[in-house]
């Protein structure tokens, strides 16, 4: 009797489920009810013994600890040693009558529950269960942190509908015939713990507030094709572009609807209202927009710097030693001209004092002495290098010696000849008069 | 016979509350029939003598045919395929009752604020203060003369749900509301009229199980705007996308842009921007009822947000457990060995004592 207790004590959901599921497995309540009905009309047969043939209470309680299961199992041990031959085979007659004690059975509940009337009828009986299923199931659906109540979906259809109740009336009875069958299966397969959709009652539901079968105009809803299920919800890029791509895919239909059924869609530019955001927000946005595009320009140009500074180095290395090599040149061949001078005319010759500025243009150049056209030419070019500061200076700077030089002294305050240009080479010259310097096109024929 | 009194005298009960049915959804009460709240909702929303004509011309009609229940069921599908076929003719008529708990942070109040100005057919009310009685927002969606409610309940000044519901009779949907991003985001360049209706746009997936069925009905009550509603703007310019990802529903708000902005005069070229807000719904459980009744559905994969905090935290604890046992552990070892040792003959205590 302990067990029956126990199973009283039990939780709602535990109730619950045993009085709606009629099914082969035998709920250990009913089961325990049926003993106990077959006690009081077989007083012989004891207690124990009665019980001992039913399926183990586990089958169905199968998040119950683990020390109950034990438990049972031990009892049904003890239990079997008490059946008396004659107690079982009258257990076994009840138990082929099941049906009627089932009806028993069930009347008994449904005093308890309600002020149904003693109605024999089997369907009756049945709705009466599941109404008082759906009471506890009212209580309990308040609150959402209760535990899971597991129940079979097919049982848990009473809610609303007569049809529905229907069928589940014909479920119930289907199991109710399976079950006098059934009933000796010991290891009958325990239910499947499943969380509650109820399809039928989702069903009826959505029957009744029914919109999408309105015109579209008065829902302006559409299904897009586009299927979700291979997108990976952690990937916001391959996400993000899913929804932009199935609202896109909805919106040609949609004008064409609207169209159809003189719905204006496209704001004309010259239709102005209130906005959803306010202009101070849409400004917010431009200014942090632009904000954004001058902020990404800034870090690519400083990227920029950085790799160049990187190089930087090395190019500014060989720069220096490229300078260097040039000067070593240029010092070379400005050497080599003046030797070339002291070896061959004499320093007196007026013509040569501008031959030699060619000479030595040309040395600074690069160019062989004689070469005169290609000299011209080099410095013609674009690409032809400036002439270095000394050798500009050599060139074109007035006299030498820096300032002291320009200073008189005594020779020159006894010079009275002014044609002569101070600290000029030739004294000798100025009794002759300026050297006539050829003309451009003349010069260039000489050489 | 004792079920069939009943829904009668809630027919009766609804008829002379002027067709206001009462306290269906206040838990503990015996459930009506699906017939009575069919018709019920029906005066609700309509309200015409038409309508209740045909309601009793129906409840004459079953009379008969009580008996035969295969056949009665069969009636109850046509009475409500009628029903249906008059709504045919009407144009249809939401509101919805906007309001949230107390307790809401800031981006939760800016959140349904969004809501409110992208849906013209909302009423928003009052904080509810009561947590328990969600029950009052069917009275006070009455009041408003909303048939919808859009609940925004706040736990623990961080978790959110969303209830939508049809106010007097259900169905009702409870759903935990996670990624909230707001208009105000800078990142959602979008614009769009303020009161302008949207096109509602759902993915493949919601055609393919009847819980999604039945969501995307209430969402289609609650989100799309009704032709007749008031503040309305003219013409089409966004989109509010419902896609079911992850057993989640994702939604987004774009604004439809007709033409391309780099070439005005060039030929039209649809895209999309972002308007916002952003959020994604998961649903735990839908009820018969309004804020309560019978569950019809439970999501098995729902886990709530704050067991998931609890978890996190009981790993934490469980790194710090495991080094204060191994620390004890030591101390329990080292007093062992002492007392292995015994007690040292030349301690102080022996020899000077």
């Amino acid at each position: 009797m302990a067990q029956k207790g126990r199973q009283s004590t039990g939780s709602q959901a535990g109730k619950a489920e045993s009085i709606a599921a009629p099914s082969p497995a035998a709920t250990p309540q009913t089961k325990a009810k049926q003993a106990a009905s077959s006690k009081t009309s077989t007083p012989v047969v004891p207690v124990k013994a009665a019980k001992a043939p039913t399926p183990k209470p586990e089958a169905v309680e199968e998040n119950d600890e683990e020390w109950q299961d034990e438990d049972s199992e031990a009892e049904g041990d003890e239990e079997d040693d008490g059946v008396t031959e004659e107690g079982m085979q009258r257990l076994m007659a009840l138990l082929q009558k099941e049906n009627a004690l089932d009806d028993f059975d069930m009347a008994q509940l449904g005093e308890g529950s309600d002020e149904e009337d003693e109605d024999n009828d089997e369907d009756e009986d049945d709705e009466e269960d599941e109404d008082v299923e759906g009471d506890d199931d009212a209580q309990m659906a308040g609150d959402d942190d209760k535990d899971d109540v597991s129940e079979k979906p097919a049982k848990r259809v009473r809610i609303s509908g007569e049809d529905e109740v229907q069928a589940a009336d014909e479920n119930d009875l289907a199991l109710d015939d399976l079950e006098s069958n059934l009933s000796v299966d010991e290891d009958a397969v325990p239910q499947r713990k499943v969380t509650k959709n109820n399809i039928p009652a989702l069903e009826v539901l959505r029957e009744g507030i029914m919109v999408s079968n309105l015109p579209f105009g008065e829902h302006l809803t559409l299904t897009s094709h586009e299927d979700h299920s291979e997108v990976d919800p952690s990937d916001d890029l391959k996400r993000e572009l899913a929804f932009y791509k199935q609202a896109l895919s909805v919106v040609d239909k949609a004008k064409k609807l609207c169209q159809k059924s003189d719905i204006p869609f496209t704001r004309p530019t010259d239709y102005y209202a209130e906005m959803i955001k306010s202009d101070a927000q849409m400004a917010r946005l431009r200014s942090n927009l632009v904000e954004e595009a001058a902020s990404i320009k800034k870090s690519e140009q400083a990227r920029k710097q950085r790799d160049l500074k990187k190089y930087g180095k090395e190019i500014q290395h060989e720069k220096l030693k490229q300078r260097l090599q040039d000067k070593k040149g240029l010092d070379e061949r400005l050497r080599g001209v003046k030797r070339k001078r002291k070896d061959g005319a004499d320093l007196g010759d007026d013509k040569d004092g501008a031959e030699f500025d060619v000479a030595l243009d040309n040395a600074i150049e690069g160019k062989g002495g004689k070469g005169g056209k290609g000299g011209k030419d080099a410095r013609d070019g674009k690409d032809a290098p400036r002439i270095p500061r000394h050798a500009r200076d050599s060139k074109y700077r007035m006299g030498g010696g820096g300032k002291r030089s320009k200073e008189n002294d005594k020779e020159s305050t006894n010079d009275f000849n002014f044609s002569k240009g101070k600290g000029g080479p030739g004294g000798a010259k100025g009794a002759k008069g300026k050297p006539s310097r050829p003309g451009k096109s003349r010069r260039a024929n000489r050489r | 016979m004792s079920s069939l009194l009943k829904s009668a005298n809630k027919r009766a009960d609804a008829k002379a509350a002027n067709g206001k049915s009462k306290g269906k959804g206040k838990g503990g009460l015996p459930v009506t029939d699906v017939i009575s709240a069919e018709q019920d909702m029906a005066m609700e929303l309509d309200g015409d003598e038409e309508e209740e004509d045909i309601a009793e011309e129906e409840e004459e009609e079953e009379a008969p045919s009580k008996k035969q229940k295969e056949s009665k069921g069969k009636q109850v599908t046509k009475s409500s395929a009628a029903g249906g076929a008059v709504d045919r003719t009407k144009p249809r008529k939401d509101k919805v009752l906007l309001l949230s708990s107390r307790n809401t942070t800031g981006r939760m109040r800016h959140f349904m604020l969004d809501l409110q100005a992208l849906l013209p057919h909302t009423k928003k009310d009052a904080k509810l203060d009561s947590r328990q009685s969600l029950y009052l927002l069917n009275e006070l969606a009455d009041l408003h003369s909303c048939n919808n409610s859009l609940f925004l309940e706040a736990r623990r000044h961080e978790d959110l749900y969303m209830w939508l519901a049809r106010t007097p009779n259900g169905p009702s949907v409870k759903c935990h509301v996670q990624n909230i991003h707001t208009m105000d985001e800078l990142k959602m360049t979008g614009n769009c009229l303020k009161g302008s209706r949207g096109v509602v746009c759902f993915d493949g997936g919601w055609d393919q199980d009847e819980h999604w069925k039945l969501m995307k009905e209430l969402i289609t009550h609650i989100f799309s705007v009704p032709k007749t509603s008031r503040k309305l703007k003219p013409f089409i310019d966004h989109v509010l996308t419902f896609s079911l990802l992850d057993n989640k529903i994702w939604f987004r708000n774009y604004q439809i842009v007709e033409k391309d902005p780099l070439k005005p005069s060039g030929p039209p070229q649809t895209s999309l921007v972002e308007i916002g807000p952003r959020f994604v719904l998961t649903p735990i459980r839908i009820f018969e009822g309004s804020f309560g009744g019978p569950t019809v559905y439970e999501n098995p994969e729902f886990i709530s947000p704050a067991a998931t905090r609890a978890s996190i935290k009981r790993d934490q604890g469980q790194k710090y457990r495991r080094r204060q046992e191994g620390m004890s552990d030591k101390a329990d070892r080292v007093a062992q060995q002492q007392e292995d040792l015994g007690e040292d003959e030349l301690a102080r205590d022996q020899v000077f004592a």
